[in-house]
Formats: structure tokens, sequence, C-alpha cells
């Protein structure tokens, strides 16, 4: 179940995004995409939310809560957290070393 | 493309998913689309959303119709299948949002000649007459048809400088410099046959005509009034009566018919305007502008209202209560001045408030079919002849009192606007230069 982040391509940022937003806690879709426009200023579409939500799911990294309603609210597994937690160590490398670098430049 | 057509593509785009993707997500998805504004990134995104879950093994069906066993021809066919399904929706998109450019959005038909534009639209919207021309007695008339196909020519003839359309979509009167008007059969639009021209004893100019709401009166501004037909015999029009009491000269004109017929207002250039009490032919009422004079002027669908927008960009209503003075109960004025920024939008670089070298807005104004809501749109010209369509709407309260405002913006070819019957369809026509025609409608919200 747990997987490189690296496979997920293209999808990487939504998925960053979507686990760090679900990290306080469970959200149905919508919710999401509030939360990521509000933290990141990315507006998401749902066509790339769904996309990165199936994915997320298969790779077992988050998970669809049981509900009756129509909005399903996502929960970030153990898998999930410790994915995000590597993805943001290797982003905090590329800060440091970007920081560095541009810092000399 | 316009939030709702998108709305619709959009929710159209997730029944293009693979059953068993649709089966786990799509109610979540049609709830998240509830609630999102969709625009054409949302169409993309789920469009490509689409294809990706079609590439997906694990959305594929249970029984595959047929099966392929090897990898390497299934990752060909599935290649060749995603592109045809991206280029498929690509240009079902194109031709979706371009069908309906045609008909809510600006759609631009070259016409004939350059010169003023005037226009006019049926009650039901299904025939349009427009003028287009700069020599004072060869203006090409030409008449078109409105549909869900947008615009499309039926014919054209050489009428005269101005035009109008009858309510029954069966005549069309058309005048001249030299004085008199003409009267065209249109009820076989792409052959119209004229019928008669009338003078009204007059050299003076006619300056435009109007039909009353029932087709049978064709009132016709001239220079020192307004005569007045009885039309109900078309091949045979009989002059009833001038009604010259209280003008001002007449330099341009709008004639409005009460909706009951009743009553006709006319504009002139003194800055009044006249009502007329149309069976007793006797003066009724007049009102007095202020910047400028009347560039238009529309009754309420109920008679009780008047209302005129100035050249100066004054809005004015007055209650129709008797009185040889009837009251204002509404006044908006400096709507050129608002109309220079549409939105919100920062001026043109280089460009004063002012706006110097813009050319008098062109105006037009009604009221929505229920007459709560008041529209008037203005086309401003800017030096370098681009041009930009501004609707102010206002609720209209019982009383006469104008509420609320909203306006909406677009622009447009240089050109004199028109406003439909319904309130919310706007015609412009350009006319310097690059002689067309083209049709806009307002929000649900703001007409």
């Amino acid at each position: 179940v747990h997987g490189k982040f690296d496979d997920l391509g293209r999808f990487a940022d939504p998925s960053v995004l979507i686990l760090t937003s679900l990290s306080d806690g469970p959200k149905h879709g919508y919710a999401i995409m509030t939360d990521v426009a509000a933290f990141s200023g990315v507006g998401m579409e749902p066509g790339t939310l769904y996309g990165a939500l199936s994915r997320l799911e298969k790779r077992g990294w988050i998970r669809p809560l049981d509900t009756d309603e129509r909005r399903r609210p996502y929960q970030i597994t153990a898998a999930g957290q410790s994915v995000l937690a590597e993805q943001l160590k290797t982003m905090r490398q590329v800060v440091r070393v970007a920081a560095r670098r541009t810092a000399t430049a | 493309m316009r939030p709702l057509l998108a709305a619709r593509l959009s929710r159209a785009l997730v029944a293009c998913y693979p059953p068993r993707w649709k089966q786990r997500y799509r109610e979540e998805i049609l709830d998240v689309l509830d609630q999102h504004q969709a625009s054409p990134r949302t169409v993309l995104s789920l469009a490509s959303g689409a294809v990706t879950a079609h590439l997906d093994p694990s959305y594929r069906m249970e029984k595959p119709v047929i099966r392929i066993r090897s990898d390497v021809v299934r990752g060909i066919l599935m290649i060749i299948g995603g592109t045809a399904a991206v280029f498929v929706v690509l240009v079902g998109l194109f031709i979706l949002t371009n069908l309906r450019g045609f008909i809510n959005d600006m759609s631009w038909h070259p016409g004939y000649a350059e010169g003023d534009t005037a226009l006019e639209l049926t009650p039901d919207q299904r025939l349009l007459a427009t003028e287009a021309g700069g020599e004072p007695n060869s203006a090409v008339i030409t008449l078109w048809s409105v549909g869900r196909g947008g615009l499309r020519q039926l014919s054209s003839f050489e009428g005269g400088v101005t035009v109008a359309i009858a309510p029954d979509d069966r005549m069309v009167a058309t005048s001249a410099f030299g004085g008199q008007a003409a009267l065209w059969s249109v009820t076989q639009p792409r052959h119209p046959a004229l019928l008669a021209v009338l003078t009204a004893g007059s050299s003076n100019a006619l300056w435009g005509e109007a039909f009353s709401p029932d087709s049978k009166l064709l009132a016709a501004a001239y220079g020192g009034g307004v005569a007045l037909w009885d039309v109900a015999r078309p091949a045979q029009p009989r002059l009833l009566t001038v009604l010259d009491a209280h003008v001002g000269p007449v330099t341009h004109a709008d004639i409005a018919f009460s909706p009951d017929g009743h009553l006709l207002a006319l504009a002139s250039g003194n800055g009044q305007a006249t009502i007329w009490n149309v069976a007793h032919a006797a003066p009724v009422a007049t009102i007095t502008g202020r910047d400028g004079y009347f560039q238009a002027l529309a009754f309420s669908p109920r008679g009780g209202l008047l209302a005129g927008v100035t050249t100066g960009g004054t809005v004015l209503v007055y209650r129709l209560d008797g009185r040889d003075r009837p009251a204002v109960t509404a006044i908006r004025s400096g709507l050129a001045a608002q109309a220079l920024y549409p939105g919100g939008r920062r001026a043109p670089a280089g460009l004063a408030a002012s706006c110097p070298g813009c050319m008098t807005p062109s105006y037009a104004l009604g009221f929505a079919p229920g007459g709560r809501a008041l529209t008037v749109v203005l086309d401003k010209i800017f030096p370098n002849n681009s041009s930009r369509d501004t609707a102010f709407t206002w609720q209209v309260t019982a009383s006469g009192s104008l509420t609320g405002g909203s306006s909406a913006a677009r622009d447009t070819w240089d050109g004199q606007p028109a406003l439909a019957p319904d309130g919310r369809t706007i015609v412009d026509g350009s006319a310097f230069g690059r002689t067309a025609v083209g049709l806009w409608e307002l929000p649900a919200a703001v007409g």
C-alpha cells in the first residue's frame, strides 16, 4: 500500500495539498477545495480533486468514511501521514537549498 | 463561456466517466459541482479526468467485449482511444461554446454599408430589421431572422435612413430625408414588397417612425411634430392627423407608444418630450429632461410610468397621473461617466474620466415585461472607435422610484444599441467602417 510519492507524477502537487488539508481532520470534497484555496491559494477544480482523491484512496493514503449523505468525508491514514511527512522533508530540503543558493546568487 | 453553460457541460462530462468510477464518485462530485462556480477550467479538468479514468485499468469493465492479451496492443489501443477521446471532447466543447455564442453572446454579421445604423426587433424577437447606409436616400434595410442558429439574413432592400418594424411582423416602415416614408410588406420576409409611399405634406426630413402596439397606426416624426397614419389596411394608408402642438424642433426621433396604444410620446430637441392622447390628437402632458434632450423614451407595461434617458446620461422616471407636468419619481445621473469603468475596470491608459475624444453615447432603454425592472443601455464610443455597451438595471417600485442597481458591460463595436422587448437582449449595430450587427443577453440577475 505504501508507495513512493514520485509515482504520482503530475498528481504530486494536488496530492500534497489534499493530504495537508486532511491532516487536521476529515473533510468532504468541497471542504477540501475551499481549505486548499484558503491555505495555498490554489483553486483546485473538481476533476483534478477527484482524480487525485481516487488515486490517494487506491494507494491507501486516505480512506472514505461511512456516511449516508451525498458528501463523503475522507480521512488521512497512517500511511498517508508518513508519505506526507516524507514529502515535506524533501520539500524542506529543497527550500533550504533554494534559500541558500538564491541568497548567494 | 457563461457560468450556466459551464455548469451544464460539467454535469454532462460527469456522465462520461467510466461506470465503475461513477458508481463510486458520481454523487460526491455532483455535490461538489452544486456548490462550485463552474468555469472553462472546471470543464477541462473534468474532461481530462474522464479520459484518465477511462485509461485506468481499475475502472475498466469487468467483462470486456474484446479480450486483448498483448500488453503492447492494449497500450497502443489505449493511446489511440485516449487521443480520440480528448479530440472529441475538445471538438464538442468548441461546437457547444460557439453554438451557444450565437444565441446568447454577441454574434457579429457583416452588414452592407457604412453609416448610422437603426435596429428594431419584433415583440416575439424572431425578426430583426436593421438599417445601414451613408447615402440619404439609398440606405440599405436588412431583415434578419433570430433563432437558435443566430442571426440569419433574410433579405435586404434599398429603403430609407430609419426603420421600424410592426409588432405583428407584417410591415416595415422606412423614411428618407425627402420627407417621405415608405411602407413595406414583410409577410414574406425573404421578398419584401413596397406597399405605399407616405407623405406628411411636409418637405421636412422624417426622423423616425413607430408602429402602435396593435400595428394599426404608424407615427412618423418630422421636423415639426408627428404625422399619424392609419395603416390597418397597409396598401391604403390614410393620414389621420399631424400632432404638432407644444413641440420644439425635432432633430432626432424617439417615439414611444404606451402599451395600450392610447398615448404617444415624442422627444424633441429642446429637451422636452410631449405626450399625446392618440384618439383625441391632443397633448396631455409635457416632461422636461436635464442634461440635454431625451434620446430614448419608454412607457412602463401598465402605462403608469414614462422613463427617458437624456444625451447627458440622466435617466428620469415620471408618473403619469393626469397632470400637465408629471412628477419625477426617480433620477439617476452620470451614467456616461460610470460606463467608462464597467465592472470596476480601470480606465484605459491615458483616458481621463471625462473621456476626451469620446463620442456622445447612444442610448436605449426599456422596462422588463413585468414592469418591475428598468434597463438602460449605453454605447460609449472611445476615440479609437472601440466601443463598450454598458447596461444599467434598477428595480422599479410601484410608486415609480428606482432601487438597487446593477450593471453589466460588454465590449462591442461602435454602434447604436437597441433593447429587445424581453428587456434583456441587447442588439447592437456598428456604425463606422465595420457595419455589423450582433446580439448579447444580460445575465438573469441583471435583467
